[in-house]
C-alpha cells in the first residue's frame, strides 16, 4: 500500500525524532540539526516561491530579523527566546508586508532582483547599525541549561528535537494549506496570473499573505538559529548566500511540492557538511561545484525536482494511478 | 438590462480603440458581438471584463456602476470571462483547474470540489477529470475555459472567439455547450468570427467597425444590412445585397 | 566607473531582450574573464590590454557554449519555464564561484605592472587614475561598437527581430537557435572587455562577480530590461550615485545610494527608463 499524506509524515517524524538516539558524536549531530533546520527554512521559502511562485532570494532578511530579535530581547532585556522567537517571526512577517507592497507588483526576473536587493539593503543597515552590534555582532552568553532560555550545553539533543518540532509544525501547515482554498489561489497564481484574476483571485492580497507567512516562519528559525549557535552577526545570517542556501533544497528537492525542502535538505546539507569536512582548505569551493552542479542538472533536466524523480519511479513501478495530489501538493 | 454599456470610448495614445460603443445584453440573453478585424471587440470585450478602463463611458451590470473595477471585482459580481489564448493552470489537474473557479463562492474545499464535479459533468469533461491541464487537447482545454469560468457561477459569461478553429464536429459540441449555458439562465456575450455558426445561436447582434457601433438588431437583419456588408467585404459588395 | 557598469549591463539586457532571460551567472562571467586575464598574464606575460581580444574571443565562446549545453535544455522545460532558467543560471554561478575557488583559491589577485597601472592623468587639477580612465574608454568603445553592431549591420537586424517575434523569424529564414546563440556569444564577449579592463585595476577574487552582478542587475532594472540606451545611462547614473553616496556616507554603506535610487525606479516606473517588460 502507498504511503501518501498524513500517515506518512507521522512516519517519517517517528523516524527523524528516533534518529538521533543512535548518534552521539557531535558532528554529526550538527549535520542533523543543520538538516532540520534547512529543511525548515526552506519549507518557509517554498510557501511564497514554490506554491505562490513568486521567487525570493532575500529571505535572509527574515532570518536576520528573527535572529536579531529574539537575541537583543534575550541579552538586553532578559525575554526568554521562546517568546522572542514569536516576536521575531511576526516582525519578520511585518517586514514581509512591508516590503511585498512595492514589490508584488513586479512580475518575474523584477521580482527577483527586487528581493535582492532589498535584503542587501537590510544587511548593510544592520552592518553599520551600532545598537544591534553592527559588524562585531551579538554573543549570546551562556546563562545555564534551561528550556525556557533555551539553552544546553550538554548535550545538542534539545536542540535537535527543538528545530524538529518547527519543523514539523511547519510541515503541517504546509500540508493544511496546500489543501486549502489558500493553496490553491497560491498554485494559481503560480500558474497563470492574469486566468486567475479573471476567476476572481485577489492576486495581490494572496502574495502578501505567502509572504507574510513565509516570513513568519524564516524569523523564527532565526531566532532558533542565533540561540543554536550563540552568536550573530550579520555576515552570518544576512547575507545573499544565506538566501541562496535557504532555496537550494527545495529547487532540489522539488519546488512546490510538500516534501521536496525535506529532501532537498535531506542531500544537500549532510553533503556539503561532509566534503567541507573531508576536503578542507584545498577543498574550498568543491561543495559550491557540486551544489552548482546539481541545481544546474535538476533545472535543465528535471524541473519538478527529486520528489518528481520518485514520483516518476512510482509510476513505472505500476503501483496507483498518478502521482497523488498530496505529493505534488 | 443585466448589462449596460453607455457611451464608452477607450484611446490608447493616438489610436481610437473603441468610439462612443453602446449597449446592453437583458437576462439570460445571448449577444453575440461581431465586426471585422481591427473592429475594437477585443478592448470591448476587455473593458467589460475589467481588464481594460475605458477613457470614457460607463458600465453598469445589475444596475451597479462598475466601471473600472479589476476582473477579479467583475468575477465576484457575476461575470465571467475565457481567454482567446486558453490560459489554463497547466501543472493542475482539470478538476483542480475549475476549483479554482468555484472557490469564488466559497471557501470550503469540499464544496469547491463538488461545485467542480458538477459543472466538469455538464459540460462533458468528466473523462478526464484528473488529467493535466497541460495534457488536454486544444479543444478540451477550450472546454475547460468555459468550465472554470461556469463554476464561478456568473450571470452573464463572455466568450472569447471559442468556436474558431474548431472541425465541424467540434463546433457543433460547441454550439451545444453555449445552448446548455443559456438554458441554465446564464447571458452570453459571444465575440466570434464564424459566422454560419454564430448567426443560427444568438438573438441579438452587435456589429463594431473601426471602433463605433455599426449596426444591432436579429441576426436575420444583420446579414442582409447594406453597411455590414460593405464592411466585411468592401464596397463593392454592397449593391449586391 | 559608470561607463564599466553600463557595458556589463549591456551583456545582460541583451541576453534578457532577446530570449526573456536573465543571465545570474552574469557575474560570474566577469569573474571568468577577469580570472582569465590574470591566468593568460601569468602564462604569457602579455599586457592585459593586448590580451584584450583574445579574452573577448574566449568569452564569446564560453557564451555561445553555455547556451548551447545548458541553457537550450532549460527553455524547454514544460512548466514555469522562467523559473527553471533562473536556477540554472543560478546554479550555474555557483559551480563558476566554485570552480574559481578551487583553481585559483579563494585570496585576493592583482594584475600588478601592467602598461596601465599606477599612472594618473591631471584632468582640470584633478587627479583621475589612468587604469579607471581607460578602462571607461574602452567601454564606451565597446558600447559603441555594440552598438553599431545592432543597429547598422543585417546581424544586428535579425537580432532585433527575434527579440520583437521569436516565432515569426523562423518562417523569413532567420535561424533563431544560431541568433540566440550568437547573442549569447556577444553578450559573453562584452561582459569578457569589461572584465579585463577591470582587471587592469580592480582586486580579482571569486567573489567579485556577485557584486557586479547586483549593481548590473540595479543598472538594467534602471534603464530597462532590453534597452542599450538605458543600459548606457543607467549605467552612467548609477556610477554617478555610488560615487556621490560615497562621499556622504561611510564607504561600506556606498551601495545604499544605489539601492535607494532602485527603490524609487521600482515604485515610479518598474518598467525601467526604456524598457519593455
Amino acid at each position: 500500500m502507498k504511503l501518501q499524506g498524513l500517515p506518512l509524515g507521522a512516519a517519517v517524524l517517528a523516524l527523524v525524532l528516533a534518529v538521533p538516539l543512535g548518534i552521539s558524536d557531535p558532528f554529526f549531530q550538527n549535520i542533523l540539526i543543520l538538516t532540520a533546520l534547512y529543511t525548515a527554512l526552506s519549507q518557509a521559502w517554498n510557501l511564497l516561491g514554490g506554491y505562490c511562485g513568486q521567487v525570493s532570494l532575500g529571505q535572509a532578511l527574515f532570518f536576520g530579523i528573527g535572529a536579531y530579535t529574539s537575541t537583543i530581547l534575550f541579552t538586553r532585556y532578559g525575554v526568554s527566546p521562546l517568546i522572542g522567537m514569536m516576536l521575531g517571526g511576526l516582525l519578520a512577517a511585518l517586514v514581509g508586508l512591508a516590503v511585498g507592497w512595492p514589490c508584488f507588483r513586479l512580475r518575474g526576473h523584477y521580482f527577483v532582483i527586487a528581493t535582492i536587493v532589498v535584503a542587501e539593503t537590510g544587511y548593510l543597515l544592520f552592518l553599520n547599525w551600532d545598537w544591534a552590534g553592527a559588524a562585531t555582532g551579538i554573543l549570546i552568553p551562556f546563562k545555564g541549561e534551561s528550556i525556557v532560555d533555551f539553552q544546553f550545553q550538554t548535550s545538542k539533543l534539545p536542540y535537535y528535537y527543538g528545530i524538529v518540532t518547527i519543523a514539523a509544525v511547519l510541515w503541517l501547515f504546509s500540508y493544511w494549506i496546500a489543501r486549502s482554498k489558500w493553496g490553491f489561489y497560491w498554485r494559481a497564481v503560480r500558474g497563470n496570473p492574469d486566468a486567475a484574476e479573471s476567476l476572481g483571485v485577489r492576486i495581490f492580497r494572496y502574495k502578501m499573505a505567502a509572504a507574510a507567512a513565509s516570513a513568519f516562519f524564516t524569523g523564527i528559525c532565526g531566532s532558533f538559529y542565533a540561540q543554536y549557535v550563540s552568536y550573530i552577526d550579520p555576515d552570518s545570517v544576512l547575507t545573499f548566500n544565506q538566501s541562496v542556501l535557504i532555496s537550494l533544497p527545495t529547487v532540489l528537492g522539488g519546488i512546490g511540492t510538500l516534501w521536496g525542502p525535506a529532501v532537498g535538505a535531506v542531500v544537500l546539507i549532510p553533503m556539503s557538511e561532509l566534503v567541507r569536512a573531508y576536503l578542507g582548505g584545498t577543498g574550498q569551493g568543491t561543495d559550491l561545484i557540486i551544489y552548482g552542479a546539481l541545481i544546474v542538472a535538476v533545472a535543465t533536466l528535471k524541473p519538478e525536482g527529486l520528489c518528481g524523480l520518485i514520483a516518476d519511479l512510482r509510476k513505472s513501478g505500476g503501483r496507483a494511478a498518478r502521482p497523488a495530489a498530496d505529493e505534488g501538493a | 438590462m443585466l448589462l449596460a454599456v453607455d457611451d464608452v470610448s477607450r484611446h490608447f495614445g493616438g489610436v481610437l480603440a473603441n468610439q462612443n460603443v453602446s449597449l446592453t445584453v437583458a437576462e439570460g440573453e445571448i449577444l453575440g458581438l461581431i465586426g471585422p478585424n481591427g473592429a475594437g471587440k477585443s478592448t470591448l470585450f476587455n473593458i467589460i471584463a475589467g481588464a481594460l478602463k475605458p477613457s470614457e463611458g460607463r458600465i453598469r451590470f445589475r444596475g451597479e456602476d462598475i466601471t473600472g473595477r479589476g476582473p477579479s471585482d467583475c468575477c465576484e459580481r457575476g461575470i465571467a470571462r475565457t481567454f482567446q489564448v486558453v490560459k489554463s493552470f497547466e501543472a493542475m489537474t482539470v478538476i483542480e483547474n475549475v476549483m479554482i473557479g468555484a472557490f469564488c463562492r466559497t471557501n470550503s474545499e469540499r464544496v469547491a470540489r463538488g461545485v467542480a464535479r458538477e459543472v466538469i459533468e455538464w459540460t462533458g469533461l468528466d473523462g478526464r477529470r484528473d488529467a493535466l491541464a497541460a495534457e488536454l487537447t486544444p479543444p478540451e482545454k477550450r472546454r475547460l475555459e468555459v468550465a472554470r469560468a461556469l463554476a464561478t457561477r456568473p450571470k452573464l459569461l463572455l466568450l472569447d472567439e471559442v468556436l474558431a478553429g474548431l472541425t465541424p464536429i467540434e463546433a457543433q459540441a460547441g454550439v451545444k455547450l453555449v445552448r446548455d449555458i443559456h438554458a441554465r439562465g446564464i447571458a452570453v456575450l459571444m465575440v466570434e468570427h464564424v459566422m454560419e455558426v454564430l448567426m443560427p445561436l444568438v438573438d441579438r447582434v452587435v456589429v463594431l467597425n473601426l471602433g463605433k457601433l455599426l449596426a444591432e438588431g436579429r441576426p436575420v437583419d444583420i446579414v442582409r444590412n447594406e453597411e455590414v456588408i460593405a464592411a466585411y467585404l468592401g464596397e463593392k459588395f454592397r449593391a449586391r445585397a | 566607473m559608470g561607463l564599466i557598469y553600463a557595458l556589463i549591463a549591456a551583456g545582460l539586457s541583451l541576453i534578457f531582450g532577446l530570449m526573456d532571460i536573465v543571465n545570474f551567472a552574469h557575474g560570474e562571467f566577469l569573474m571568468t574573464a577577469m580570472y582569465l586575464t590574470f591566468g593568460l598574464h601569468l602564462l604569457l606575460t602579455l599586457d592585459p590590454l593586448a590580451l584584450l581580444p583574445v579574452v573577448a574571443a574566449l568569452m564569446f565562446l564560453l557564451g555561445v557554449v553555455i547556451y548551447r549545453t545548458v541553457i537550450r535544455r532549460a527553455m524547454q522545460a514544460k512548466t514555469s519555464v522562467w523559473m527553471a532558467q533562473i536556477f540554472v543560471t543560478f546554479g550555474l554561478a555557483i559551480m563558476m564561484r566554485g570552480l574559481a575557488q578551487l583553481i585559483f583559491t579563494p585570496e585576493y589577485r592583482s594584475i600588478r605592472h601592467n602598461w596601465l597601472s599606477d599612472r594618473s592623468v591631471n584632468l582640470l587639477g584633478v587627479y583621475l587614475s589612468l587604469p579607471q580612465l581607460a578602462a571607461a574608454g574602452v567601454c564606451l568603445l565597446g558600447f559603441l561598437g555594440l552598438y553599431l553592431l545592432i543597429a547598422r549591420t543585417d546581424f544586428g537586424r535579425a537580432l532585433e527581430a527575434t527579440r520583437e517575434d521569436k516565432e515569426a523569424v523562423a518562417l523569413v529564414g532567420i535561424n533563431r537557435d544560431l541568433i540566440f546563440a550568437l547573442g549569447w556569444g556577444i553578450g559573453g564577449a562584452v561582459v569578457g572587455i569589461a572584465g579585463v579592463m577591470l582587471a587592469t585595476f580592480y582586486y580579482i577574487y571569486p567573489g567579485v562577480g556577485a557584486n557586479f552582478a547586483l549593481v548590473a542587475f540595479i543598472t538594467v532594472a534602471l534603464g530597462g530590461f532590453g534597452s542599450l540606451g538605458g543600459a548606457l545611462l543607467g549605467g552612467i547614473i548609477i556610477g554617478l550615485v555610488e560615487a556621490v553616496t560615497a562621499m556622504l556616507v561611510e564607504p561600506s554603506l556606498k551601495s545604499i545610494g544605489i539601492y535607494a535610487v532602485y527603490m524609487l525606479v521600482v515604485l515610479l516606473r518598474p518598467r525601467g527608463l526604456f524598457g519593455y517588460l
